[in-house]
């Protein structure tokens, strides 16, 4: 690992004004057990470690009108146990719950969940690959088991996090801050594509970080669920995973966001899916039905197409228990 | 070479009671006592010595600058920007080590091996250079910045690939070691990658398959793992005096690092010193030169202490385990009896032999399995690749070939309409029976594991498959080994003037409690509490020659070594005390330290050594050695009358769900039953099983290299899947068949690898039952499974 500064931020407007001071130099960190990793493998370089976690009041649960707010400091195991984000989000818990590791869960956080860089072997080892500013993506000619189905090109990495989709799926907003002010989006807008920028995935500009995120209280009616697909029971990325919230009425849903992890470069919402739902009653044919149109955008390279079949078969399944 | 005397006592369990008045004399008090590990404190609370922690004065870290290519050769390597960094003490090549070692090649089969890369590098990761700092950070951040240009070369890495001809040829020459007994068969070689063929015929196989009803032909592939051990190999070396050297290494070979440096520099084996501390962990992964000569070599360059401790991920760049291809070819009569079988594999060795044609060759000749088949021809190929090398890992090639052999029996059972069990029954190989080799079997309990695997899954009741997406299903292997041969192990017990006594001896606790068996055997020949002897840890000044801890060989070979030495101080002390009080010496007893007359006179060890020594003070040393007796087999057919010391015998059988749907399949249940002899310590013998099972389980279902042109994607922990404690199956259980071997100590035989055997093909057949699908593959992932069930629906995945 290369040497480096640390700076511990006191305030939200000391950590952007130290990222702003040092363009290109500095990183923001808060357990690290992303960026540590990085670091090590010598992916990233930083000259500056801007420390969040010294930035108080960022590591609370609070619950508003029509709103939880979560701070993007809060531990990943502290959602997994929370009984008010149970009571009304078990999809965001859910995922918590299924992330890696108790000590990872312990450290790590629900903003540095959110912010995770690929866990792509081409971006992880020693290829100077697109998303490295290389000239191509390994991806496609190479071993891509777990690379994209959907969303792909030119990089065909996976967004990695567990808490996106759910928190996707709950319709949850993201307050940025950076030094020139404050802005709130919808999370989905959080992530973008390679075509966008094939180097990050997420709009976080070097001088803003994750201040917020704040999870609408869902209408009476709606269920939530998240899903992971793993090849080992611990410690494990997500080969597909889908987060379902579902609002039903008078036996017909009314509203549906389906969300999932590990198959594309980003969270992918699936309108598809969604469409095969609305104004149908749920149950074993209208689950496969979405499913089914999930994927038929679907383009999997040489080794992923069982992915195509997993992700059908879980977005079934995660629906199936929302009835 | 000493002859081990007859066991004559009867073990204390499984065998019919001897008569009462005997009995008394052979009631055991330390074997066979499930006592916790002897370490168990001091590994909790952290004063347990591990070498990766050790750090010397005025030490110097190395970081290793790797290979980039899988095969090329070295045009530059220009070191003067890494020299410039601030902290950098050397940069050292392959150039400079062949200033202190002209010929700096080692390897225990072939001296093949650089000690840094010398002209040409021939896999992605092969050490190029090393870079000295105080600092470690400043070594690693000055390792990439050496600069080395490579004119690639074609490289290979199939196994099957590399042995045909106008396939690129990693090595121009061989040159054989030479320095083990077992492997002085193999031959100076140029032009081919195949370091080895070795062949077993027994009978006629053509014509077996000329006479059989019927004949089945499979290829199976496992591919390249890792021993993931959680102590990384390394090594310290420092000067030791004005012409000695000390290597502090992670090595479960301590006496051979001792041969092979001194060969090395030149030096006599005295000026060699080597120790050891607790492994964190082995398997294989630190057997023969591992960092030893490079360090050794550093140390003696700059004349300081020199450490290099690996990553986790530079634990994928050193040593594997074998990929192997394995095409097996059976023939079988209407009886459902094996009448031929004809298997040939191909050993993906890596780029540099390690103790591959060990592997290929010991192996290779159980690869028909434990039937008795009239004829058999085996066929192995130790192939270099470029790949990273591949050598010993748990097992040693067995469960790469009990993967084949076990899920090709199941596919015959089934196809012939027998139950798997009947199947297998049918063609056991019995005690009396002439092995493929012409060994013939003898201590061999097969039939006890079946029964044994049979009770424990109920094999007799109908099995509920279930419906619905999660299918269930069971299945079972049988496997075994021939422990390796011929061997020597020295053990030396020192019995001090207050009767406390140690144990001198070079076997290494790398986590399988072998202290604990060595101090239990000590104590029940010395009639002293196991609690109360320490054993020392190797270290090559002061502990006796012993070949390796490996191979599951140490309970038996170094456990005689040390009963023998403990009998050897024992018969010192009586003859002390029948010289003393001037009766034979058949009266005498010797018992928590004290010798004890059968008319009641005793003599404490006071007494003894005042009697030996004129004083109160003394030590009266023992010596055992122990090699059993071996016949070289005939190199054209494989035949030996004695192959092996002993036969280990293993069987396993697994349920599982698998989801339909995921592909995921989930084990429930999992029986491991080794055939131990007899256990020195039946908890740890247990664990022995459930732990290698557990390992095989990783394998099987979770754990493979993944490779870009020769570069290893997956080299972490995050991205290389051992299994977790979620993944153990819910149901998971070890037993025990023992009946004493006869040359054992008090009947033991090794269990170290017996555990790894069975499992694969045990959880490939569960799955072939429970859906009907047939794996050839290894690992079961959920992507295997699912690709598996839609061609056997005729719906392949790359219709999606």
């Amino acid at each position: 690992m290369k040497a480096f500064a640390n700076k511990n931020a006191t305030s939200i407007r000391e950590a952007v004004s130290l990222l702003a001071q040092h363009p290109g130099k500095a990183l923001p960190i808060a357990a690290g057990s992303d960026l540590l990793g990085e670091m090590k493998d010598g992916i990233e370089t930083p000259e500056v470690l801007v420390n969040l976690k010294t930035i108080p009041g960022l590591d609370k649960i609070r619950q508003q009108s029509g709103a939880v707010s979560i701070g993007p400091l809060v531990p990943v195991a502290e959602v997994a146990e929370s009984q008010l984000l149970h009571t009304h989000f078990p999809a965001f818990v859910e995922a918590a719950a299924v992330i890696a590791s108790p000590q990872i869960r312990n450290v790590g956080t629900v903003g540095g969940n959110l912010c995770q860089r690929p866990r792509c072997w081409y971006y992880r080892g020693p290829f100077r690959c697109l998303r490295k500013g290389g000239e191509f993506c390994y991806a496609p000619m190479g071993e891509n088991r777990y690379h994209a189905i959907l969303g792909g090109g030119p990089s065909f990495i996976v967004h990695p996090s567990d808490l996106a989709p759910a928190l996707i799926a709950l319709d949850a907003k993201a307050r940025i801050s950076g030094s020139s002010g404050d802005r709130t989006i919808p999370l989905e807008q959080f992530f973008v594509l390679p075509t966008v920028n094939v180097q990050r995935e997420n709009i976080l500009r070097p001088d803003e970080i994750l201040t917020e995120i704040l999870i609408p209280l869902p209408a009476p009616g709606t269920r939530s669920t998240y899903w992971k697909q793993m090849e080992r029971d611990a410690w494990d990325f997500a080969l597909v995973s889908v987060a379902a919230a579902i609002r039903q009425r008078d036996g017909k849903v009314e509203q549906a966001r389906i969300v999932m992890g590990g198959v594309a470069p980003i969270p992918w919402r699936s309108h598809e899916a969604e469409a095969a739902l609305i104004g149908r009653p749920l149950d074993a044919t209208t689950a496969a039905q979405a499913g089914d149109k999930a994927m038929e955008p679907a383009q999997p390279l040489r080794d992923n197409a069982y992915k195509v079949a997993l992700s059908r078969a879980i977005i079934r399944g995660a629906l199936l228990r929302l009835i | 070479m000493t002859i081990p005397a007859r066991f004559t006592e009867p073990a204390d369990t499984t065998v019919e009671a001897p008569p009462k008045a005997k009995r008394k004399a052979a009631v055991r008090r330390e074997v066979g006592r499930s006592i916790p590990r002897l370490e168990s404190h001091a590994k909790v609370d952290g004063s347990a010595e591990y070498i990766y922690h050790l750090r010397l004065p005025g030490m110097l870290q190395g970081k290793i600058c790797r290979s980039t290519v899988p095969h090329g050769r070295i045009v530059r390597i220009d070191a003067s920007a890494a020299l410039a960094i601030e902290g950098v003490h050397a940069v050292i090549t392959g150039e400079d080590i062949r200033t202190l070692i002209p010929d700096p090649y080692y390897g225990p089969a072939f001296h093949d091996q650089p000690i840094l890369a010398i002209g040409k590098v021939r896999y992605v990761g092969e050490p190029v250079a090393v870079v000295l700092a105080a600092d470690l950070h400043v070594a690693e951040e000055a390792a990439d910045q050496v600069v080395v240009e490579y004119e690639p070369l074609e490289p290979v890495f199939d196994e099957v690939a590399a042995t045909k001809p106008g396939a690129p040829i990693i090595h121009d020459s061989l040159r054989p070691a030479g320095m083990f007994p077992d492997l002085q068969y193999l031959k100076g070689r140029s032009g081919t990658n195949v370091a080895l063929d070795a062949r077993v015929l027994h009978g006629d196989v053509e014509k077996g398959f000329a006479e059989a009803d019927q004949v089945f032909e499979n290829v199976f592939r496992s591919r390249k793992v890792v021993h993931a051990t959680f102590e990384p190999t390394v090594s310290l070396a420092e000067l030791n005096g004005s012409n000695g050297l000390t290597i502090h290494t992670s090595s479960q070979s301590p006496s051979y690092v001792r041969a092979e440096v001194s060969r090395l520099l030149g030096w006599p084996e005295n000026r060699v010193r080597v120790r050891t501390a607790f492994l964190g962990g082995s398997f294989g992964a630190k057997l023969y030169i591992k960092l030893e000569a490079l360090v050794a070599a550093c140390a003696l360059l700059v004349r300081k202490p020199v450490r290099i401790g690996l990553t986790m991920e530079e634990e994928f760049y050193t040593i594997t385990k074998h990929g192997a291809t394995v095409r097996i070819k059976t023939g079988m009569a209407k009886d459902g009896r094996i009448v031929a079988r004809e298997v040939e594999t191909w050993w993906n060795g890596g780029a540099y032999a390690d103790i591959g044609p060990r592997v290929s060759q010991k192996s290779g000749f159980t690869a028909a399995g434990p039937y008795d088949i009239e004829n058999v021809s085996l066929i192995n190929y130790a192939v270099y690749t470029n790949d990273p090398p591949a050598g010993a890992l748990r097992g040693f090639g067995i469960s790469q070939i009990v993967w084949a052999y076990e899920c090709q029996n199941d596919i015959i059972a089934r196809s012939l309409g027998i139950d798997p069990l009947e199947f297998r029954r049918r063609n056991i190989l019995h005690d009396g029976r002439p092995h493929a080799t012409g060994t013939i079997m003898t201590n061999a309990e097969i039939d006890e594991v079946l029964d044994r695997l049979s009770d424990r899954m109920h094999w007799d009741v109908l099995f509920d498959h279930g419906s619905g997406p999660v299918r269930r299903g069971r299945g079972l292997a049988i496997g075994f080994k021939a422990c390796i041969a011929p061997t020597t192990s020295v053990a030396v017990v020192n019995v001090y003037g207050d009767g406390s006594c140690c144990v001198s001896c070079s076997t290494v606790d790398m986590g399988q409690g072998s202290d604990t068996a060595m101090a239990q055997i000590a104590a029940e020949t010395l009639g002293i509490s196991t609690e109360t002897v320490r054993v020392i840890h190797p270290d090559t000044d002061v502990t006796p020659y012993d070949m390796a801890t490996l191979g599951s060989r140490s309970t038996y070979h170094m456990g005689n070594a040390v009963r023998l030495a403990a009998e050897d101080a024992r018969a010192q002390l009586l003859r002390i005390a029948a010289a003393t009080l001037q009766t034979d010496i058949e009266e005498l007893e010797y018992r928590d330290g004290a010798v004890i007359s059968r008319s009641g006179a005793r003599m404490t060890m006071r007494g003894l050594m005042l009697a030996r020594f004129g004083m109160q003070a003394g030590t009266v040393i023992g010596m055992g050695t122990f090699t059993p007796p071996y016949t070289k087999p005939d190199p054209r057919t494989g035949q030996s009358p004695q192959i092996t010391p002993y036969w280990m015998l293993a069987g396993a059988a697994a349920e599982i769900e698998v989801d339909t749907e995921t592909g995921r399949i989930r084990v429930t249940k999992l029986v491991n039953v080794g055939d131990v002899g007899c256990a020195i310590n039946p908890a740890i013998a247990k664990r022995q099983l459930n732990g290698a099972g557990t390992m095989q389980l990783g394998f099987t279902l979770f754990e493979e290299m993944r490779f870009n042109e020769g570069q290893v994607i997956n080299a972490s922990l995050a991205d290389y899947k051992i299994p977790g404690m979620l993944d153990v199956p819910e149901d998971l259980s070890a037993e025990l068949v023992e009946f004493p071997h006869e040359h054992g100590p008090f009947g033991a035989k090794g269990v170290g690898e017996t555990g790894m055997f069975s499992v694969s093909p045990a959880i490939a057949n569960a799955l072939c039952d429970a859906i009907g699908v047939r794996i050839m593959e290894l690992p079961l992932t959920p992507e295997r499974v699912l690709r598996a069930i839609r061609e056997s629906e005729n719906r392949p995945l790359e219709s999606e």
